[in-house]
């Protein structure tokens, strides 16, 4: 719990290479590409958008449409989350504290899709 | 021992200026969360009364069969609705957030909490909500009970309805703000030193409490905000004849309000693990496990809500719940075996805090064993909403929380204020609380297995003897209340001087002045390594050391070296 | 009785100290904006919730509301709507960049540019309410067309969360302020740190509420 108290700012944490900072390029399956982490992360939270609109409007319904979107929804919230909110280098105890709520509200969510309404 | 020795009693000029506090200071917007602190306490206190004035007009009422006090069933819904809203989340729920405030900090000898500007204004949110609530009873008063449930709260009640949600609003903001001040300032403002596992147990009792309240209050926000646009925004979420559905409210109530359950009872809970270590001159028993057992109860009581719903919920979903529900005996039953462990051959000395922190233990339980059985499927239904309920909830919520409260009163007085609380009349308070509890609400179990349903004013005339009895002990704890009032105002002007440290406790609030300075410690406070070591050696030089260093009280309240071995054996973990 | 001894294990300093020390600061705020959000996350489920249930047990209604956004605007507005928010979401995560980095203009820029973006979200959001109304989605209760009781479901989630954006608007602004006067620097940037995760975290409430609402 104590590695919280780590108080470097985060850019030093990422560390820099000469007048290179580590965030300036990406490194996606062993290859390097010479945009920042943001960046990619940005223009693949725009093709899985678009991916899921293909999903909704272009291709025709199936059982697994659904769950597919939601995947693709929930993976898009995953990546802002952990590279835009700092999950990737920040505490754990932050995690949790994220984590737990959403474990919770999704049972809660769940009951009530089961208990019948309208009365 | 350890390496660096730090006489504390060699400091030249012993302690800061005393704070000069007057009146004054406690009517404004203040940062120290000691000012705040009390300011929770007194205002919380003062709700008591308007609470506790309700109840007494609704056993007034019900000292009778028949209408008296009031004219109409719709005063009486008023009476018993505002009465239920006023004690929960104006009384016990703010009244630990006031022990919280003022201790939690100097438990972890902190200057303050991580955020006073916060913790300030969640305060200040109280008196507006407090205004609102009460106010509602002049405007087309709440008819809904506390629970509030559609479609009486919504197509029934009156405007004061809209201003009791809003008022709850207010309050859960509050809570929440507060819950997330406490959660940042143990996390990260301990001294270096304290390790989780060397945290006061009201301290436990806190964090317990706190995530509990981030993460099951937002629920009733988000109820109240459906409701209040049902109320006023032309919407039907939970008007059944246009789309809408009742048993949403009560789903989502309930996931809020069994958690909240805990919220009110887990910090009395610290505040018993406290006092009765200390005023039997022994190690608590089982720390660690009363520690996790607050996180258990935290945890499990997420999963019980339903059973509030039995009688409405499909059959077959109930069954899990009954489980659940009996799970969670589990470890309250931890909690109070370890108590009894911790009495267990003690030193015991029967100070008032100690007479109410007994009287929790004793009164709780049969809280908790009418719990079990509420939980119970075939006698729930039976029971469902009768006098049972009532008295189940009051044998939790006034035999728990608000003895806590008192023995916590007591308990701490000294340290808040720098006098004593007159023991005798304490005694006195603590046995006509005691009779007059008693007497309150267990004719009530009877009454309530016999059929008398809940939330009515007129009932049938056998059911009067019961309702006589219930009635006259209410009187008596009525006046009870104004014991502990008169004790308070007349200790703060001649009580006898306390001391830093009149128990000889060992946790760090009492390692100061008191009342502490503004910053609470002079210099660094001096951490004794295990908050409940009494009855060592160390512990008593430790104590001596503080005593010398902040000031002895005028006459010694405690002794507590170990004299003889048999006093030794009796102190051993 | 001789001097008592004391052992505080480490020596120390007063565990107040935190509270001037930039780095503990940004620590607590950052672990208090943690826990404010989760809270938000029940809230937000609760009006998620009501929405999920009505989906659930009146599929019709919900595939009659998205034949009807096959007209122009319709889905289109939304997607828009959607790519501006994410692109918020990625200037906010620039501007942090840009002062972690100590370069105070970057992070003005950037931020005004989210803040720009938010504005245009909500500008959106108040085209395509004013369409849906027209079509007889209204937050009361309406018995002429189909969309009876769907209305208050869909406006709910979605208007709390445009209060969200209208709130972080402000809440950039005040960054900007604040970045304007020089508050923020290359190892004190908590105040913006912490606006970034309000900020993203009403962009993953989007993310979910646009896939929920309009697609599936």
């Amino acid at each position: 719990m104590d590695e919280i108290t780590s108080t470097e700012p985060t850019a030093e944490k990422v560390g820099h290479v000469g007048k290179h900072y580590v965030g300036d390029t990406t490194t996606v399956l062993g290859r390097t590409i010479p945009l920042p982490v943001y960046t990619v992360v940005y223009i693949t939270l725009g093709v899985i958008t678009a991916l899921e609109l293909a999903l909704a409007e272009v291709f025709p319904r199936g059982g697994l449409t659904i769950p597919l979107m939601l995947v693709l929804s929930l993976s898009k919230a995953a990546l802002v989350v952990w590279f835009y909110m700092h999950l990737n280098t920040d505490s754990r105890i932050f995690a949790v504290t994220l984590l737990i709520p959403v474990v919770m509200v999704s049972i809660a969510t769940l009951f009530l899709m089961i208990v019948p309404v309208g009365y | 021992m350890a390496s660096i020795s730090v006489p504390i009693g060699s400091v030249p000029g012993q302690s800061a200026p005393r704070p000069r506090l007057r009146v004054s200071d406690y009517l404004r917007w203040s940062v120290d969360h000691k000012i705040i602190g009390v300011q929770y306490m007194v205002t919380a206190a003062f709700f008591f009364i308007v609470g506790g004035t309700l109840a007494m007009l609704i056993r007034l009422e019900l000292l009778t069969p028949n209408l008296d006090v009031v004219q109409t069933g719709s005063q009486y819904n008023t009476l018993f609705s505002v009465h239920g809203l006023v004690m929960i989340f104006l009384w016990i729920i703010p009244m630990m957030a006031g022990f919280g405030n003022y201790l939690v900090p100097l438990m972890l000898g902190a200057k303050d909490m991580a955020f006073p500007w916060l913790n300030a204004f969640a305060f200040w949110l109280i008196p507006p909500a407090g205004i609102l609530m009460v106010g509602s009873m002049l405007v087309g008063a709440p008819e809904a009970g506390w629970t509030q449930y559609p479609p009486l709260s919504t197509l029934f009640s009156g405007d004061g309805q809209t201003l009791a949600a809003l008022s709850v609003h207010l309050l859960g903001i509050s809570s929440i703000l507060g819950a997330i001040n406490f959660l940042v300032t143990v996390k990260n403002m301990r001294p270096p030193g304290m390790s989780y596992w060397q945290m006061p147990l009201f301290v436990w009792a806190i964090v317990a409490t706190s995530i509990i309240v981030v993460m099951a209050t937002p629920f009733l926000a988000g109820a109240l905000t459906l409701l209040i646009l049902d109320r006023v925004g032309g919407t039907t979420f939970f008007d059944a004849t246009k789309g809408g559905d009742v048993l949403l409210w009560q789903n989502v109530f309930w996931f809020y309000s069994h958690p909240a359950v805990y919220i009110m009872v887990l910090p009395g809970m610290g505040i018993l693990s406290d006092v009765l270590s200390v005023h039997s001159r022994k190690p608590i028993f089982g720390y660690k496990m009363i520690a996790l057992s607050s996180m258990a109860i935290g945890i499990v009581g997420f999963t019980v809500w339903a059973h509030h719903m039995f009688t409405s919920l499909q059959p077959e979903l109930r069954i899990p719940f009954m489980i659940t529900s009996m799970i969670i005996a589990v470890p309250t039953g931890i909690k109070i075996f370890s108590w009894l462990g911790t009495l267990w051959r003690g030193k015991i000395r029967f100070t008032s805090a100690m007479l109410f922190s007994l009287g929790f233990l004793s009164m709780f339980v049969i809280g908790g064993i009418t719990g079990v059985m509420l939980a119970m499927i075939p006698f729930n239904l039976h029971v469902h909403d009768t006098y049972f309920v009532v008295a189940h909830l009051h044998f939790v919520l006034f035999g728990g929380s608000v003895f806590a409260i008192y023995s916590g009163v007591y308990h701490w007085f000294p340290k808040i204020t720098g006098r004593m609380l007159d023991e005798r009349l304490g005694r006195l308070h603590f046995a006509l609380t005691y009779i007059g509890f008693f007497f309150t609400f267990f004719p009530m179990h009877f009454a309530g297995m016999l059929g008398m349903p809940r939330r009515v004013a007129v009932y049938m005339p056998e059911y009067q003897g019961l309702n006589a009895t219930a009635s006259f002990g209410s009187f008596l704890l009525g006046i009870s209340t104004f014991l502990l009032l008169y004790n308070v105002i007349a200790s703060l002007r001649s009580g006898r001087l306390a001391g830093a440290n009149p128990w000889r406790a060992l946790t760090l609030e009492w390692a100061t002045t008191s009342p502490p300075p503004a910053t609470n410690f002079v210099g660094d406070p001096v951490l004794f390594e295990d908050p409940y070591g009494y009855g060592t050696e160390g512990a008593s030089d430790y104590l001596d050391a503080i005593e010398r260093r902040f000031g002895a009280p005028s006459q010694p309240v405690v002794v507590d070296k170990p004299a003889s071995p048999a006093a030794q054996g009796a102190s051993g973990d | 009785m001789s001097e008592a001894s004391l052992q505080p294990q480490v020596e120390h300093h007063a565990a107040d100290g935190h509270h001037h020390d930039p780095a503990a600061r940004a620590e607590n705020l950052k672990f208090a904006t943690w826990l404010y959000l989760a809270s938000e996350v029940v809230i937000f489920s609760v009006l998620i919730a009501t929405y999920v249930v009505f989906r659930l047990h009146s599929p019709e209604v919900v595939e009659h509301f998205h034949e009807g956004l096959n007209e122009w605007p319709g889905i289109w507005l939304v997607s828009i709507n959607t790519f501006i928010l994410l692109s918020s979401s990625w200037a906010m995560v620039m501007g942090l960049r840009q002062i972690q980095r100590g370069n105070r203009q970057g992070l003005i820029r950037w931020i005004s540019l989210t803040a720009l973006m938010g504005a245009l979200f909500v500008l959106f959001q108040y085209v395509e309410y004013s369409e849906l109304s027209h079509k007889g989605i209204t937050l009361y209760y309406n018995t002429d067309g189909t969309f009876t009781d769907f209305g208050m479901r869909f406006y709910a989630p979605t208007a709390f969360h445009g209060a969200h954006v209208i709130v972080g608007i402000l809440w950039a602004l005040f960054v900007v302020f604040n970045a304007r006067r020089g508050n923020y620097s290359a190892d004190n940037y908590a105040g913006v740190e912490v606006f970034g995760l309000y900020w993203h975290f009403v962009d993953v409430v989007w993310i979910v509420l646009f896939t929920l609402i309009y697609l599936v």
